[in-house]
């Protein structure tokens, strides 16, 4: 990569996009002025609503007495008082007709201030009006309570109430997660913008074919798109940021009035903003760059992002549902910076939760960048002659026949890291929930990549040749290895007895109660979803690259590693020899599907009833073992003499 | 010189739920002699734009060579394309920068050095009569004027081969007429050109030799007046059709 071209064509994209006006207006000014405008209004509001008349005058419909007479007059400095007497109909009427913005109603010694809910200066007035009855009031209490030779003030004070208020965030809920949102908004608007413009529009208006006809490499191309999104949100994330605590420093009056109390920035807080703007600014590039370069057109991009938004912006709102962060969403993108602002402000931050929110948000990135490169070298989305082909699922188009065994084993670590991280995640959920994972995790995945690679799933996986022919024989062979194996694993047993303990713990935790369950998430969904993959996709891998014997050894041997445990390990090994050769035997994923079914079923069958144990011993054992051994070879005869060599 | 070797280019297009593959070049094999004005002639949807890209390296073929100066695409990409100029009817300019900006940074993209891409910015807005307008956005030129810039920036890396697909359809007499005069001028220096058209006249009087492509496939490949004697026709579009077999309908 040549730095020097890099910076010319940053150059080339920031003047194109900096000089547009439109784009100047979202990307700098309404960044720097959004808050001081939103805060100004806010206090022009709260102002109007605590703004309290000069002379305040209110209306009663009893005779009051001179004692209260002196105490209104004497009440304030600042506001003088007036008090109207008529009967409650004028009174009303002179409400009505707004000649009175407040009058008090006397009965049987209660006294009620009326006012109007939709005059904001009726409603400031009223609240005076009240503490001048409140006090009136206590001043009443007291003077009763002297002439009776109590001091008021003693019994007042004979014990206190003091509320302490101790709030997670030095500025309580409200404004970090406003904060959060506000950020976050701005710094995806402008990516999307950006994004759009450098792709879409590159693409829309021919520019794209003057670009390719440089000498540019398409790894630089990709290096000054992406760092130009990065650094036109993250300039945009920095004026918002800017603006925001500027504002949060010079009208702490107004925030004072809106319940924002103690207003104590520090240095850890500001660096922690900082660094939560650079990782979104560095999410979201990735993010929508990939998504636009899909795209056509304006319209398709739009259509594609706006759903993003929705959710990102969802996300972000997430502080003000009370949700704090936890070490395990500190791995969920998105979520995690959210999170991270919020942390930020509260009094004390767990590093480890912003250290691991760095790194991660850094490796999607990474991941993302990759992703762009890669789709970006594609011709086809450049001119858009098939641009929607990875996406969509349409048949006919020119597929692939497997992953690379490379790729394969990318894929299983990925599912198992994954499958590992969800069960973390959901430790605390019931044992059905958790059986489920792992297969689905393993079903959706794989899936997915086929979908992506552009894999003929029904082909490549081989869904159709099933024959009932060669089925029975290869159950008949499947049948003899089980035993076989089982004799194996027996005597390795009593070689280590440590590891029939293990095994045994293994099998307690997988203790369902339910038979119909057992058999789903035991028999059924792994049998489905372990096939696919380490027949499906793992064995092919493998086998177009190195031959069929490795293809079986290979998937057989990360089948066994995949149980995680010795005495499960080695008899999954042996089966995925067995199901592996059945696979290609067969030619058909459903055999192998079938007979994994039926040899998880029948361990769920022996724990609800014991009686279908079959442990032989004795004669019997070596006669079971003679028969399984002629059949196997019978079997495997066949296989290899009357079964066809090309499946 | 540039040799086009047995170059083919699969394009997959989706028709309702099957996908069908299109050939838009199906086995196109030709050389390109230096110093030659050499003219690709075809119809709407014959395969010339898809030629011509991948002789850009803007595409690069499914199957087959192209190979400039003995060179190829697939590991000489950037030295390659620093000897080639690309300008097509579709090619546009970014419109919020003003065309001495493009140049310089067209100029730095081609690696040229400070002190003599000054120079070189200088020569070709002089040359091209660029004064008056170097400062304006791109966006707010006229099309006589974007044209210029166009070829402006087709001149900045001094490049020994121009492809140029389609330039001048679309455009007035006088805007042609400039891309006709730079092709002349340029052939006048010993550069080569490759050009494609559908204007069969404009491409009589200026090719040294044609090639006619029809459905991504050669046709005929001679020079103009040999054409002409061939099929026994006055003009390069009677020839054209006289080749392809079709009817001269207007």
């Amino acid at each position: 990569m040549r730095i020097k071209v890099v910076l010319s064509l940053l150059k080339k994209e920031f003047l194109n996009i900096i000089r547009d006006r439109k784009s100047f207006i979202t990307m700098i000014l309404l960044p720097l002025l959004m808050f001081p405008i939103l805060i100004g209004l806010m206090g022009l509001m709260i102002s109007m609503f605590t703004k309290v008349d000069d002379t305040i005058s209110f209306g009663v419909n009893y005779e009051v007495s001179e004692d209260f007479k002196d105490f209104v007059e004497n009440y304030s400095d600042v506001y003088k008082f007036e008090i109207v007497y008529e009967d409650e109909d004028k009174l009303k009427e002179m409400f009505d007709d707004e000649d009175l913005g407040i009058y008090v109603i006397n009965e049987d010694n209660e006294y009620f201030i009326h006012y109007d809910e939709n005059n904001t200066s009726s409603i400031a007035n009223s609240a005076l009006v009240e503490k001048i009855y409140q006090d009136y009031k206590q001043e009443y209490v007291a003077k009763t309570l002297e002439q009776q030779g109590v001091n008021y003030q003693d019994i007042l004070d004979s014990f206190k109430i003091t509320f302490v208020q101790e709030s997670i965030t030095e500025m309580g809920s409200l404004v970090p997660s406003m904060i959060s949102m506000v950020l976050t908004m701005m710094i995806s608007s402008v990516c999307f913008s950006v994004a759009i413009e450098i792709t879409t529009s590159e693409k829309e208006k021919g520019t794209l074919e003057t670009l390719l006809s440089l000498p540019i490499k398409k790894s630089e191309l990709i290096t000054s798109k992406y760092l130009t999104v990065f650094i036109l949100s993250s300039l945009s994330g920095f004026l918002t940021y800017i603006s925001l605590f500027g504002t949060l420093y010079f009208a702490k009056d107004t925030l004072a009035m809106l319940g924002v109390v103690s207003l104590e920035i520090s240095g850890k807080v500001l660096a922690i903003y900082f660094i939560s703007i650079i990782l979104l600014a560095l999410l979201f590039s990735g993010l929508l760059l990939s998504v636009t370069i899909f795209s056509k057109n304006l319209k398709e991009a739009q259509n594609s992002l706006y759903p993003l938004e929705l959710l990102v912006a969802f996300i972000s709102m997430l502080p003000m549902f009370g949700i704090t962060g936890s070490l395990k969403s500190s791995l969920i993108p998105f979520v995690n910076i959210s999170l991270l602002f919020n942390n930020a402000l509260s009094t004390n931050v767990d590093s480890l939760f912003v250290l691991l929110t760095f790194i991660s948000t850094l490796a999607y990135s990474i991941i993302l960048i990759f992703i762009v490169s890669k789709i970006y070298n594609q011709e086809d989305v450049l001119f858009s002659t098939n641009s929607l082909k990875y996406l969509s699922f349409r048949k006919g188009k020119v597929s692939r026949d497997c992953l690379s065994p490379l790729g394969s084993l990318v894929l299983g670590i990925v599912i198992y890291l994954l499958a590992t991280y969800f069960t973390l995640l959901f430790a605390t959920s019931s044992m059905y929930f958790l059986l489920a994972i792992m297969p689905i995790t393993i079903l959706f995945i794989s899936i997915a990549v086929c979908l992506i690679s552009q894999i003929d799933i029904k082909k490549s996986i081989k869904f159709n040749g099933f024959s009932i022919k060669k089925f029975i024989v290869l159950t008949l062979l499947f049948i003899a290895i089980y035993f076989i194996s089982s004799t194996i694993i027996n005597v390795i047993a009593n070689f280590f007895p440590s590891t029939i303990e293990q095994y045994s713990q293994v099998s307690e935790l997988l203790n369902v109660n339910n038979i119909w369950l057992g058999l789903l998430l035991i028999a059924v969904l792994p049998a489905i979803a372990e096939e696919f993959f380490f027949r499906g996709i793992v064995l092919n891998s493998f086998k177009k690259k190195y031959g069929i014997a490795v293809g079986i050894i290979a998937s057989a041997l990360i089948f066994g590693i995949y149980h995680m445990n010795w005495i499960q390990g080695i008899n999954a090994f042996i089966v995925g020899i067995a199901l592996g050769y059945i696979y290609v035997k067969s030619g058909s994923i459903l055999t192998t599907m079938i007979l994994h079914f039926i040899n998880n079923a029948y361990g769920v069958l022996c724990e609800f009833y014991p009686s279908l144990n079959f442990n032989p011993s004795g004669v019997t054992f070596y006669i079971v073992i003679a028969i399984s051994i002629i059949t196997l070879i019978v079997t495997f005869h066949i296989c290899e003499t009357k079964f066809d060599k090309k499946n | 010189m540039i040799e086009v070797s047995n170059v083919k280019k699969r394009f997959i297009k989706n028709v309702g739920k099957k996908a069908q593959e299109i050939y838009a070049v199906d086995d196109i094999s030709f050389e390109v002699p230096d110093g030659t004005i050499y003219g690709v002639l075809g119809q709407n949807g014959a395969g010339k734009t898809t030629l011509l890209r991948m002789m850009s390296g803007i595409m690069s073929p499914t199957k087959g060579t192209i190979k400039v100066d003995n060179r190829s695409y697939d590991k000489h990409s950037e030295i390659i394309k620093k000897d080639i100029s690309y300008l097509s009817g579709n090619t546009k300019l970014y419109e919020n920068i003003t065309p001495l900006e493009l140049l310089h940074i067209f100029g730095s993209i081609y690696e040229i050095d400070k002190g003599k891409l000054d120079q070189r910015v200088k020569e070709i807005i002089k040359l091209l009569d660029m004064e008056s307008f170097k400062d304006n956005k791109i966006g707010n030129l006229s099309t006589g004027q974007v044209q210029r810039t166009n070829i402006a920036r087709c001149f900045i890396n001094d490049p020994k081969y121009y492809i140029l697909d389609e330039a001048t359809s679309g455009l007035d007499v006088v805007s042609s007429q400039i891309i006709i005069d730079f092709i002349k001028q340029e052939k006048q220096r010993g550069k080569t050109i490759i050009y494609s058209t559908h204007y069969m006249e404009e491409a009589e009087n200026i090719c040294d030799k044609v090639l006619f492509i029809n459905h991504g496939k050669v046709i005929c490949e001679s020079t103009p007046e040999k054409i002409k004697e061939e099929t026994n026709t006055t003009n390069l579009r009677d020839a054209f059709f006289a080749v392809v077999g079709g009817k001269n309908e207007d």
